[in-house]
């Protein structure tokens, strides 16, 4: 393989991660306000579905962007109404939406099952795409595909750099004390659901108008995405950044897996898109079990290559959840 | 107390509004339903017929789809085979169920004999079992309603000859000699491509599917040396397999990203050979990208209206006839056990009433290689026979030696791809 | 007291009228003459017997499921896990029937054999999700969600590689195992009383479990408060383990009986789905066994009338499952709706 072949496949990579991207974006940033927006697998069906619906209708694939975006945002609201003013479980009314925006997503699909629609047209960058190497991997996308590398870092120096964003912090991490300060915690809450919603919402349509054009039901290929993008944003560690890298990591196996199909006898090559679970399961376990004792206890006994190697190792994985993630607040 | 009844007001809003919402679109395209134009006008059942009682003894039969009935591939194929059925026999009528297949989400828990049972019991008194994947179902189907006539599209059973023949009287498989028109999909990749790496993107593995890629496989090197006096050598053919007619995520590789990387690793032909649309669509974007590819399209009739430019043309399959005169069969009481491999009709390939089999040319074919493929077809026509030896398969053992005819046999249960040919042959392992 | 309980049946059936109401607006909504859809499925479910045996052969799987998510809800668990789990009881049991069935033993005692297998493999899957929950501290429902996918990854794995068909690529499944060893079955029908008895008997017995006995109480106790729990004595993890072990021991009977009386081999998506709905099941009964059997034949029928639905309306048969989500989704809503409405008063 030559070198463009490979960076053109690379750019691939990049284009088809972009839903991903979107999924985990909005549910780091949902997350991060404290709540579990359990439903994206359903999300991301369904505004699939109304995305290229919408867009077929009118012929604009921009309201097309817009409907997915309204429809994450309500499907997220659901739950914040759920959680936040009626107290009940988020796990249970997200779980339950995820399968009912999926069934929904077929069922009122069917109009426009296996039709031709409008599809987001590729945009090269003037001059940047000139640019050796660079140019090919990043410059000759599509719109949604550079929008998906800005929100990245708009959602990460949103959440790190910006008070907003430290109140957004403090409200999944401890908001009775965000709450003294002055914040309305629920208010934010439902604020930060609908935006991060919306944010996921677009991962139906970056599918529906560009990466996989089209909606064909249960053959569209969609279904389990969500429940990727849901490991992805656990193994990302609640970081825009560290999520995206999770992504890009995703696509990367997917496309590995294709171009090995010949060279990796005895493996059917779609095992390889598994591997963002058993990912997320050692993440959450890193989470928990980096301070334990036993773990120290069996990290001092070892020589000290390995071990510095190990704690190297354990610290890159470490990542903290919003400790109030999944626990409604009461002001009263 | 008026505040709660506020609070619930809105709840009840919400979700209105979230579900109308996910409504709306849906009415105003409810018209839209209409299946892309075929030149099989869809004629009786209108969308809420339920079964009719008017006509005197109307013959129903039931057909299963393993995909959806306008999938502009297979299904569609074998669903618009079913109304050419409708058309030619007054009074008759289609039940059909889309989406069967083993462990469909549509259908927890039911077996497609089960399924045949549900549309027995609407009247069906012939059902169809339009895929591979249903082959088992269809036989214990067969025999356990001795009273049901069964059509097995693609399958082997009824063939006394074939490796699989089991006795099944209420039982005839049928399938169409497509290898004549994936060599002839196979020259028209070869005519055209630039770099000479074709890729085909394979469905599951299995002895059909090994048969109609090395077919594809047979028509490309004909014409890249016969016609274009090419080397044999120079040219690339590789076969990657997604494991299904279609995708399933999570399940098959994704065809998508298959298309999307033959064409972005300099293959800029791919043949499709799976059920759905995806090598076209890719080819699509990759030539608006301003990389100059293009596809092949299989199955339906009309499948190269999904993206014309870059279409060379569709080997498709026209069930209509065949399903006719066997409907007639079960209709008349002539019903007799049989297999039926049925061939083009060389005298003009695209007749749709006569012919099993057929390729219509796609605008994405020059005009120069629309005549040397004009010229392929006729000598097809006139009797020439890329099935013959010296063919050897693709551990370079010796399948058929110089000028030796391949048997049908051979041909139907070809164990691997043909020497030559890149991609797995049989399963890993 | 009396009037809170009209109160809580009101909230009750209004959430279901609701859920038809919108359910009902889909259906406008897409075209459909909503009441004759509704009598379709009612007809296409219970019309005649072969259909009502059809909902009888898809009931048995969804009990089992329920009735093992009924022991982990009890104990405050979310075992979404369990589609994994009836999965790899499928693999487990299908691995038991490929290595005997060249042997010499009867028949029977391979079917046996194989359905205890997949009861082990079940509970072995479960007791992963367990471990990492109680040792690891890792979440049941990501836990269980990562095992689900390594599940599947795991039955490809075995459908493309080690026991594919000769010569065969295919998501279609393993090489249908000799008739001999099936579960023997209704003539004529693909209905195994022995499947049938062997759910409701599950069911039958979860029930009790939970209703009358000191472990059913213990167990509810650890789901309440965990930590009350262990001050009063009960040993938590140990209780916590022991209802992902029974859960999935149920979903991988399931599983077993899915290779064994259903397909007749190994196949991706073999769960069919069934451990969700389950835990749909399970919600929609405020988790009280008593419910779950005529809830979960009411889904089972929901699923079979639907295929009614798109042979004559050629409407999608995914309509059973937007009708079950909008009763689980209403009900959930409305007894938010009914607290918070309480609370305030």
């Amino acid at each position: 393989m030559d070198t463009n072949t490979l960076l053109v496949g690379l750019a691939g990579v990049l284009a088809t991660a972009a839903p991903v991207l979107f999924a985990v974006i909005g549910e780091t940033i949902t997350e991060r306000a404290g709540i579990i927006n359990l439903s994206l697998n359903g999300t991301v069906l369904l505004s699939a579905m109304g995305g290229f619906m919408v867009a077929y209708k009118t012929d604009s694939v921009l309201l097309g962007f817009l409907a997915g975006m309204v429809i994450g945002m309500l499907v997220a609201l659901v739950i914040a109404f759920s959680s936040i003013t009626l107290k009940q479980s988020q796990v249970a009314v997200g779980f339950v939406l995820a399968l009912a925006c999926r069934d929904l997503a077929y069922f009122l699909g069917v109009p426009v099952l296996n039709q031709s629609g409008p599809r987001l047209p590729g945009l090269s960058i003037p001059f940047l795409k000139d640019i050796p190497v660079l140019g090919t991997l990043f410059f000759k996308q599509d719109l949604i595909t550079y929008f998906s590398y800005l929100i990245i870092f708009l959602a990460w120096w949103w959440i790190f750099h910006t008070r907003p964003g430290l109140m957004l912090r403090g409200i999944g991490e401890r908001p009775a004390a965000a709450f003294v300060r002055g914040a309305n915690v629920n208010r934010l809450r439902y604020l930060y659901a609908a935006i991060g919603g919306a944010i996921a919402g677009l991962a139906g349509p970056a599918y529906s108008l560009s990466v996989k054009a089209g909606w064909m039901g249960i053959q569209s290929g969609l279904d389990g995405i969500g429940w990727i993008a849901l490991s992805i944003t656990i193994f990302g560690g609640w970081n825009p950044l560290r999520a995206a890298f999770g992504a890009y990591l995703f696509a990367l196996l997917q496309w590995l897996g294709l171009v090995l199909q010949s060279k990796l006898p005895g493996v059917p090559t779609q095992v390889l898109q598994v591997a963002p679970f058993p990912l997320m399961i050692l993440t959450l376990l890193l989470v928990n079990i980096s301070d334990a004792e036993w773990v120290e206890r069996i990290l001092a006994a070892m020589p000290e290559r390995p071990r510095r190697w190990m704690m190297k190792l354990l610290r890159t994985l470490r990542a903290s959840p919003p400790a109030s993630l999944g626990v409604p607040f009461d002001s009263e | 107390m008026r505040k709660n009844i506020t609070t619930l007001a809105l709840l009840a809003m919400a979700l209105v509004m979230v579900l109308s919402a996910c409504g709306t679109p849906a009415t105003t395209v409810a018209p839209a339903t209409a299946v892309p134009a075929t030149s099989v006008p869809a004629t009786a059942v209108p969308p809420t017929a339920v079964p009719p009682t008017v006509t005197p003894q109307p013959f129903i039969f039931g057909m299963l789809l393993v995909g959806a009935k306008n999938d502009n591939g297979w299904s569609q194929a074998t669903y618009d085979g079913g109304m050419y059925v409708e058309q030619k026999i007054p009074g008759s009528q289609m039940l059909y169920l889309e989406n069967v297949y083993s462990g469909s989400p549509s259908y927890p828990g039911q077996t497609a004999s089960q399924l045949a049972d549900q549309l027995v019991a609407q009247g069906a008194k012939l059902i169809f079992f339009n895929s591979d994947d249903m082959k088992d179902e269809a036989l214990k189907f067969a025999n356990a309603n001795p009273t049901v006539y069964v059509i097995g599209v693609s399958d082997d059973w009824t063939w006394k000859d074939g490796q699989n023949y089991t006795a099944s009287a209420n039982q005839v498989d049928i399938m169409a000699r497509m290898e004549y028109m994936k060599m002839i999909a196979g020259c028209a990749a070869a005519l055209t491509t630039q770099t000479g790496k074709i890729g085909f993107l394979g469905p599951l593995i299995n002895a059909e599917t090994r048969r109609l890629a090395s077919s594809a496989f047979l028509g490309a090197q004909y014409c890249w040396t016969n016609v274009l006096g090419k080397n044999a050598a120079d040219l690339t053919f590789t076969v990657t397999w997604i494991g299904f007619w279609f995708n399933i995520p999570g399940f098959t590789s994704d065809p998508t990203q298959v298309a999307d990387n033959f064409y972005n690793t300099g293959y800029d032909v791919v043949i499709s050979g799976i059920d759905t649309t995806e090598a076209l669509v890719e080819a699509e974007k990759a030539k608006a990208a301003g990389n100059p590819v293009w596809a092949l399209a299989y199955d339906y009739q009309s499948n190269c209206n999904v993206a014309p430019d870059i279409c060379l043309g569709v080997p498709y399959f026209n069930w209509g006839p065949a399903f006719l005169t066997t409907v007639k069969t079960a209709i008349d009481g002539t019903w007799a056990e049989n297999f039926q491999w049925n061939s083009p009709d060389w005298t003009n390939i695209n007749n749709l009433d006569t012919s099993a089999v057929g390729f219509n040319k796609g605008a994405g074919l020059s005009a120069d290689n629309s005549t040397k493929l004009d010229a392929f077809i006729a000598q097809l026509a006139g009797g020439l026979n890329l099935w013959t030896g010296p063919i050897n398969l693709q551990d370079k053992t010796v399948y058929l030696t110089a000028g030796t005819v391949a048997t049908d046999q051979q041909i139907w249960y070809l164990p691997q791809l043909l020497e030559g040919m890149q991609g797995d042959s049989v399963p890993a392992q | 007291m009396k009037k809170n309980i009209w109160i809580n049946i009101g909230f009750q059936v209004g959430a279901l009228v609701l859920a038809l109401l919108i359910t009902t607006l889909i259906l406008v909504a897409v075209g459909a003459p909503p009441l004759k859809a509704y009598l379709s499925i009612l007809h296409g479910a219970l019309g005649s017997t072969s259909n009502v045996v059809a909902v009888l052969i898809t009931w048995s799987p969804l009990l089992l499921t329920t009735a093992g998510v009924l022991i982990t809800f009890s104990a405050g668990l979310w075992n979404i896990g369990m589609e994994g789990q009836m999965t790899v009881g499928a693999i487990f049991a299908t691995g038991m029937l490929r290595m005997l069935q060249n042997s010499s033993l009867p028949p029977a005692v391979i079917i046996i054999l194989g359905i205890l297998a997949g009861v082990v493999g079940g509970a072995f899957w479960a007791s992963l999700t367990g471990a990492l929950k109680t040792f690891g501290g890792v979440n049941e429902i990501f836990g269980g969600l990562g095992l689900n996918f390594v599940a599947t990854a795991l039955t490809i794995y075995l459908v493309f590689g080690p026991w594919k068909r000769p010569g065969v690529g295919s998501m279609s499944g393993t090489q249908p195992f000799d008739e001999r060893l099936w579960l023997p079955t209704l003539p004529g029908t693909g209905l195994s009383l022995w499947s049938l008895g062997i759910s409701v008997l599950v069911i039958v017995i979860v029930y009790l479990l939970l209703r009358g006995t000191q472990f059913g109480l213990r167990l509810k106790a650890v789901g309440k408060n965990s930590k009350a729990a262990f001050l009063m004595g009960v040993p938590t993890w140990q209780y916590s383990m022991f209802a992902f072990l029974l859960c999935g021991a149920f979903a991988g009977l399931a599983g077993g009986i899915q290779v064994l009386g259903i397909y007749h081999r190994l196949l991706p998506n073999i769960s069919n789905g069934y451990g969700f709905l389950g835990l749909l099941v399970a919600m929609l009964v405020n988790y009280q066994a008593l419910w779950a059997a005529p809830i979960a034949f009411l889904f089972a029928a929901l699923n079979i009338g639907s295929v009614q639905l798109q042979i004559q309306y050629k409407l999608d048969s995914s309509f059973a499952g937007v009708l079950q989500d909008m009763l689980v989704l209403l009900v959930l809503l409305g007894e938010g709706a009914r607290q918070t409405f309480m609370k305030k008063r």
